[in-house]
């Protein structure tokens, strides 16, 4: 909010605030590049799993050539893309229908 | 492009006359300017492109501080939309060493005419720097007294030059008498004007002649693909530009302008957590172009009703909630996940 809101005040426009914070976000690493990041694995303990959201950018960019899609997020936000029948149920969703 | 790396190797020193080694390197980066973008910059690190096409190990002496090399063949990648590489034969060059540890000299060789042609023909149609079948004729000329005629690898191609500029060239010629027909204006040959679509069947043309893959690669894309944005994505590009989830954030004319540089690869894949996976400094630059180009065609006039989806309070002045909305739901996008706390707070 802090890039945003200083910019709306210096420039005393909402809007270009909220431009100059996009664009910043544009130009991010987090942005340009695919983060991966790891969590600990409840199932085996003393190792590392990659946590949902990175699984979700590697199927979507695997099978769909793109970003995750809101209900793909959406999966990795509830810990579905952790489980084996979640993961199976977006892995055929998404072989079945490739993003518009 | 690239800077040139130059190393020259004196085995007995340069202090007197004797044997040198030069190598000629091709960089990953961009030469280091000063602010007035006219003179290198001293002492600057660059990285060497690994890729072996661009490295030459010329044998040469140096005399009087002068070092020149014996003629041999030298090979420079360039860029594939103005001139795709050097390629010299026999080439010359002559390199004066200075006391204060610059040098300056010169570099020369002869060269197949086809790379020199493609680039002519490709970006010189384009922007309207030169006249292809002028172009092809000047080469042909060139070419009849070319001492290269009879050596093997350029056997065939004068042959092939003149059939392509008898085909093109008569296919413009064709055109522009059409032209000037409908104008109602005097048939001249020589001022025929070139349009789009002839070019590019005559740049087809070329392409199949000379058997050269790459470009008729380019030339059957089409120039949708000007800039390198939709298509050809790979694994080791940024999300970003691969992403057809934010389609509606491509930029305008003017931000595809500003271009994407491509990105490094090695051995055609994307080394892990390598310091070769980078954006360069130019190519950052290129982003930011495009970044504040898209950023400012979201939050325009046009678009902001429907890309944003609350509305500030009062537009002249800050305004949290729709802030908070706004970016944590872009960012959730963008970033593949939702945004921390401290990411929130501080975009």
């Amino acid at each position: 909010m802090k890039v945003a809101n200083d910019a709306a005040v210096g420039l005393k426009d909402f809007y270009s605030g909220l431009g100059i914070s996009l664009s910043t976000m544009l130009v991010s690493p987090k942005f340009l590049f695919r983060q991966e990041i790891a969590e600990t694995d409840p199932d085996h303990a003393g190792q590392y799993r990659m946590d949902a959201y990175s699984k979700a950018s590697q199927l979507s960019f695997f099978l769909w050539d793109s970003a995750p899609d809101p209900e793909l997020l959406a999966a990795a936000e509830k810990g579905d893309l952790n489980t084996d029948d979640g993961l199976k149920k977006q892995v055929d969703r998404m072989v079945a229908s490739p993003p518009s | 492009m690239p800077a040139w790396l130059i190393t020259v190797t004196a085995p007995d020193g340069f202090g007197k006359d004797g044997p040198v080694t030069v190598t000629w390197d091709r960089a990953t980066g961009r030469i280091t300017r000063d602010a007035s973008g006219a003179v290198a910059q001293q002492d600057m690190t660059y990285q060497v492109d690994p890729d072996p096409r661009s490295h030459n190990e010329l044998k040469g002496s140096v005399k009087n501080g002068v070092v020149t090399v014996e003629p041999a063949d030298f090979r420079m990648v360039l860029d594939p939309y103005l001139q795709p590489e050097i390629k010299f034969q026999q080439t010359h060059m002559r390199l004066t060493m200075n006391a204060d540890g610059t040098a300056r000299g010169v570099i020369a060789g002869y060269q197949p005419w086809s790379t020199v042609y493609y680039g002519f023909a490709d970006q010189g149609a384009h922007q309207g720097i030169c006249r292809v079948d002028q172009f092809a004729g000047a080469l042909l000329r060139a070419e009849a007294g070319s001492r290269f005629r009879s050596r093997s690898e350029d056997r065939g191609k004068p042959a092939d030059l003149q059939r392509l500029y008898d085909r093109g060239g008569s296919r413009l010629r064709r055109a522009g008498r059409r032209q000037q027909d409908r104008a109602g204006g005097r048939s001249d040959r020589s001022e025929s004007p070139v349009t789009m679509k002839h070019l590019k069947k005559t740049l087809a043309t070329a392409a199949v002649r000379a058997d050269c893959r790459l470009w008729r690669r380019r030339i059957a894309g089409g120039r949708r693909q000007a800039g390198g944005w939709r298509r050809g994505h790979t694994a080791s590009q940024p999300a970003a530009i691969s992403s057809d989830r934010l389609r509606h954030l491509r930029p305008d004319d003017q931000g595809r302008r500003a271009g994407s540089s491509r990105d490094i690869r090695r051995d055609g894949l994307l080394a892990m957590g390598a310091s070769q996976v980078s954006v360069t400094a130019s190519g950052l630059e290129e982003y930011d172009k495009i970044a504040r180009n898209v950023a400012a065609q979201v939050v325009g006039e046009a678009n902001r009703d429907t890309l944003i989806p609350c509305k500030p309070a009062n537009t002249k002045a800050a305004d949290d909630a729709c802030a908070t909305q706004f970016l944590s739901e872009t960012g959730r996008m963008l970033y593949r996940r939702p945004l921390t706390k401290d990411e929130l707070a501080s975009v």
